[in-house]
């Protein structure tokens, strides 16, 4: 009997030792380095760029393809990462998810690397920021692409119905503009995403939009603890519950699950609602010609507003760091890993990325490649980084994404009021993740 | 010092039981005690918990019995398996089960047909499922519910719970009706020969007879069908992942979602206990009730 | 009195007619709910324009099937999920064997206590264990990994290494948690199995002198046969069907078998092909149906003590 396990072993053995074999042999043993992309539009830039990075750095890469789904994504990569196996070189989704896997030890500190790479001058400070650890200030990860979100509205139909399109500069003004859309339109005038179905994007496409309207006001404090009990959090509750109690927000939609689907792709392009928050990549994948429900004439049709502030500062937009490459701190070959890390930040692989994406370059430098004008209209959101706004946030994010999604649910099923969504909020925090993670009154 | 020989045959016995001890100690045992223990910690995939996770008493107990998605998650998991396992497969077990120990044609047939879904594999289950429940004009079940006149509908969604239930009542027909098969059979059928000349109805019979002599089966049917109901994750995972909006979050899936996408261990693991706690308990019962002999 | 018979057997008739249409009539509806589904996989595999919907093929085709040996995946799929579990079962075999032999014959203080345990194990929901069994995969991973970096400095070896013995994403693991997760069943079915065959068999053999060895193949192995089909079974069949472990314990493109390959295949949404997965659902779910057929007839005497498999 062990005569055939062993047997079967050694096929085994046969079997996964092939392609090195193959691989050994044509390259003269090149170094391998493995990388991990998902999403079809994501993989076709890799590939299209993978020769190109090979013969630059002298390294054959092996590009895995993860599960599409975000969560997907994610669970498999954080297994990964927990048991070893992981790829060398891999993205960060969002800024936000930082600082949870640098803080459990599982990415490289990139600092030394990047301070010697040219590319980091480039970079916004905004940017560079969000590159790092909030509890140690190291860098973790090599910028590549950045979303820039801000309002999206119906420029056409309020032209039509003769209501001011000029940018609403404070949050009373906007909420002015929305009840002047619905007494004269009808129609729903605003979307902020809320709600448990909406998940993480309940804070990331709505409530931060709020919280980011006061700007003296940032998420941590100096101790990197979480300010949830303080004005900013509460009014932004309050806004929600205005946006509630006039019924100036659809609110239906958002207890369905997929709750994105209707307000985003049906009702927006319908003109039943006429502004949403979104990001740049809307114009293309939401709305755009070749998307499901595509918007006639969208370079008119559709306008963009600043965010406005709640407190007289200028409007605003929003800026994240996405798909931020990191290196897998049990690499076997951190080094070379690395490079590859910095070379993937370079404004080629950023143009490429940005366009298939519909997403800006990280880069302020990359207006000057020659491939910059072919980013078109998303050009004009990459000249708004040097002044956009972003908030930190720091190792626990999920717990604060997840306390905002049922706090805002609360809000719009009208089981609490602003003050008592904060607390449900500050609760659920310190409930996962300790007390001593929350800043309380100071 | 030759040891006797009956030692020696103990000391085989026990040589023989370690390989099975090993393995299911370290993969079985241990892991749902060791549970105990990382419910009592912050322990997670991801932040400073991960390098080093700590002791955090009985907090993840407090944060789960307040939790109202931990109560759903309850809720959820006694519909499925009183909607499934105790009326589903029972009555169409039994329905069918009844109808075969008649002499009909076609016998073996029937029996084949309705066997096939026990012995899908969950993914394949899942992949079957999707394509009755597809949306729009061309689903399945959407073609087989305009026959009576009933709009298209979109069943994970709108039926998300129900329609899970479908699912697995599916799959586990043919397990109840196996079991209650040989249940039937071993009534004697001289008794339905008394009943008939004494002038019983079928009814009559059914419920004074049958029911009454087929419950030591009936009841170990529940036993066993709770159990394994309890424990389904694959088909539930493939088909709708606990969502939408948490409507199909049994236990199972309810503990992965924890573990594996909020990435609480910790908290994964408090729940996982409470799941423990409730199977034992059942098992517990069974062994006293039908006193089962070893 | 001729009369009042012929009245009697006619009411009698046409009441066991009506019982009659009734019973086809119920397993008639209770069969189409049990395979209406499987309409679309089965068709859907030989047709070239398959999609998620149910529809009749235009023509015929066994493409979808020559795709499996063109592409590499479905290939591979196959081949892992044959030997992890075509592995796992016969452990599953071996260690059963012994351990339900030695359950069945020793008259030791351990062995009710060990019965009794052994049903409780049985009632463990696997989803219960996730995350501890998980450290402990963890656990024993590191373990394994920082040995291969200590015997080979080559990367290659190394990873080759890593892929055979690791316990999370590796060969040895996946066997062992599947082998584990068995056990309890195929012990217990083991032991009612020896139970049913006399002591005094061996003994006799043993007179005849008989080794012990001889004794177990000549005797024992042959006479426990239905019991190792009945264990070996439905191993095969629940590891085989098992969604969860591979779920947890795999994620290099290499080591996929079936269940998560198809299942990571079918969530790139923007590129599902439908022909391919059919095809590879109906193989994936082939053996199982055999595999259930020889195994029905074992299934009410497996659970008489404890639990269904």
């Amino acid at each position: 009997m062990f005569k055939y396990v062993y047997s079967l072993l050694a096929v085994v053995a046969l079997n996964a030792s092939v392609p090195a074999n193959v691989l050994a042999q044509d390259l003269a043993k090149k170094s391998t380095l493995v990388i991990a992309e998902h999403r079809a539009a994501r993989l076709e830039a890799l590939y299209s760029l993978q020769d190109k990075l090979e013969q630059q750095l002298g390294v054959q890469l092996k590009i895995v393809e993860y599960p599409a789904p975000a969560q997907d994504y994610f669970t498999k990569l954080v297994t990964e990462l927990r048991a070893g196996n992981a790829p060398d070189v891999f993205t960060i989704p969002r800024d936000l998810q930082l600082d949870d896997l640098a803080a459990a030890g599982y990415l490289v500190d990139l600092s030394g690397a990047m301070e010697n790479w040219d590319g980091y001058q480039h970079l916004p400070e905004l940017i560079k920021l969000l590159s790092k650890g909030s509890f140690d200030g190291h860098n973790y990860a090599v910028p590549s692409i950045v979303a820039v979100e801000q309002l999206y509205y119906r420029h056409d139909l309020l032209e039509q119905a003769g209501i001011s399109t000029a940018q609403p500069t404070s949050w009373d003004d906007l909420l002015n503009r929305a009840r002047q859309i619905k007494h004269v339109t009808g129609q729903f005038p605003l979307l902020f995403p809320a709600g448990l179905t909406w998940g993480m994007g309940s804070y990331t496409e709505g409530y931060r939009y709020l919280l980011a309207g006061f700007a003296d006001y940032q998420l941590l404090d100096q101790q990197g603890r979480y300010r949830l009990g303080e004005k900013a959090p509460l009014e932004a509750f309050k806004f929600y519950q205005t946006l509630v109690d006039e019924q100036l927000m659809p609110i239906k939609p958002l207890l369905n699950p997929e709750p994105w689907v209707i307000p985003k792709y049906e009702m927006f392009p319908k003109g039943q609602l006429m502004i949403t928050t979104c990001g740049t990549w809307c114009r293309v994948f939401d709305w755009g010609e070749n998307s499901r429900n595509p918007i006639a004439n969208i370079e008119q049709a559709v306008g963009t507003w600043k965010i406005p502030s709640a407190d007289g500062s200028d409007p605003f937009v929003l800026a994240s760091m996405v798909y931020a490459w990191a290196v897998n701190a049990k690499s076997r070959q951190a080094d070379l890993a690395i490079k590859l890390a910095l070379a993937l930040g370079d404004n080629d692989v950023a143009i490429t990325y940005a366009q298939k994406l519909g997403n800006v370059p990280a880069r302020l430098d990359a207006e000057l490649h020659p491939d910059y004008a072919s980013l078109g209209i998303l050009a004009q959101a990459h000249k708004l980084l040097p002044r956009a706004r972003a908030l930190r946030t720091t190792v626990g994010s999920n717990a604060v994404m997840a306390g905002v999604a049922r706090a805002t649910e609360a809000v719009i099923i009208g089981r609490e009021d602003a003050a008592g969504a904060q607390q449900l909020l500050e609760d659920y925090v310190s409930s996962v993740l300790g007390d001593e993670a929350v800043s309380r009154n100071q | 010092m030759a040891m006797s020989f009956e030692r020696k045959r103990q000391l085989g016995y026990r040589m023989m039981m370690a390989p099975a001890l090993i393995l299911m100690g370290a993969f079985i045992v241990f892991p749902a005690f060791y549970a105990f223990s990382l419910s009592l910690t912050n322990d997670a995939l991801l932040g400073f918990a991960a390098k080093e996770s700590s002791f955090v008493g009985l907090r993840n107990f407090s944060r789960l019995f307040s939790d109202p998605l931990f109560w759903n998650s309850l809720k959820v998991t006694l519909i499925f398996v009183i909607g499934s396992a105790v009326i589903g497969q029972f009555v169409l077990g039994f329905a069918a089960a009844v109808c075969l120990q008649r002499e009909i044609k076609y016998k073996s047939i029937f029996n084949a047909i309705i066997c096939l879904p026990n012995a899908v594999p969950e993914m394949v289950v899942g992949f079957l499922w999707i394509s009755m429940y597809a949306s729009g004009d061309y689903g399945t079940l959407n073609r087989i519910v305009a026959w009576f006149g009933v709009d298209p509908q979109q069943w994970l969604y709108t039926f998300p719970l129900f329609s899970i239930i479908i699912v697995n009542t599916w799959r586990g027909i043919a397990f109840s009706m196996i079991l209650l098969t040989s249940g039937l059979a071993s009534i004697p059928k001289d008794i339905y020969e008394a009943a008939r000349v004494d002038g019983a109805t079928d009814k009559q019979i059914f419920m004074r007879i049958t029911l009454p002599m087929m419950m030591p089966t009936i009841f170990l049917y529940m036993f066993v069908s709770t159990v394994t109901t309890f424990a389904i994750f694959g088909l539930v995972y493939t088909l709708s992942r606990g969502g939408p909006a948490n409507s199909t979050e049994i236990l199972g899936i309810y503990i992965y979602n924890q573990s594996f996408t909020s990435f609480q261990l910790g908290y994964g693991a408090a729940v996982a206990v409470v799941s423990l706690v409730v199977s034992m308990l059942i098992g517990f019962l069974y062994v006293r009730a039908l006193k089962v002999e070893v | 009195m001729s009369l009042e018979t012929n009245v009697v057997t006619q009411r009698y008739s046409s009441a066991e007619q009506a019982t009659n249409r009734k019973t086809y009539f119920t397993l008639i509806l209770i069969s189409l709910y049990c395979i209406v589904p499987f309409f679309w996989v089965l068709l859907a595999a030989f047709d070239p324009k398959a999609s998620q919907f149910l529809r009749l093929p235009d023509e015929i085709t066994f493409g979808h099937f020559w795709n499996l040996f063109a592409n590499e995946n479905g290939l591979r799929w196959i081949f892992n999920s044959v030997l992890i579990i075509g592995i796992a079962t016969l452990l599953t075999l071996v260690f059963a064997g012994f351990g339900g032999y030695a359950l069945s014959r020793t008259q030791a203080w351990w062995k009710r206590p060990l019965l009794y345990a052994i049903i409780l194990v049985r009632i463990v929901p696997p989803p219960a264990l996730i995350v501890p069994v998980y450290k402990v995969m963890l656990a024993l991973n590191d373990m394994v990994n920082s040995a291969i970096l200590n015997i080979t400095d080559d990367i290659e070896t190394q990873v080759m290494l890593s892929r055979m013995f690791s316990f999370v994403d590796g060969y040895l693991g996946l066997i062992l948690i599947h082998t584990a997760m068995q056990l309890p069943l195929a012990i217990w079915i083991m032991k009612t199995f020896f139970d049913a065959i006399p002591k005094d068999y061996e003994e006799a053999a043993a007179l005849d002198g008989a080794s012990q060895m001889q004794t177990v193949r000549r005797v024992l192995i042959p006479l426990a046969l239905p019991g190792f089909a009945a264990a070996g079974l439905f191993a095969f069949i629940n590891a085989w069907g098992d969604f969860l472990m591979p779920l947890m314990f795999t994620s290099s493109p290499e080591l996929q078998t079936l269940p998560l390959g198809m299942f990571r295949a079918f969530l790139r949404v923007d590129a599902i092909d439908y022909g391919f997965l059919t095809a590879l659902a109906v193989i994936y779910t082939l053996p199982a149906v055999i595999a259930f057929s020889f195994a029905r007839k074992f299934l009410t005497q497996t659970f008489s003590g404890g639990v269904k498999g």
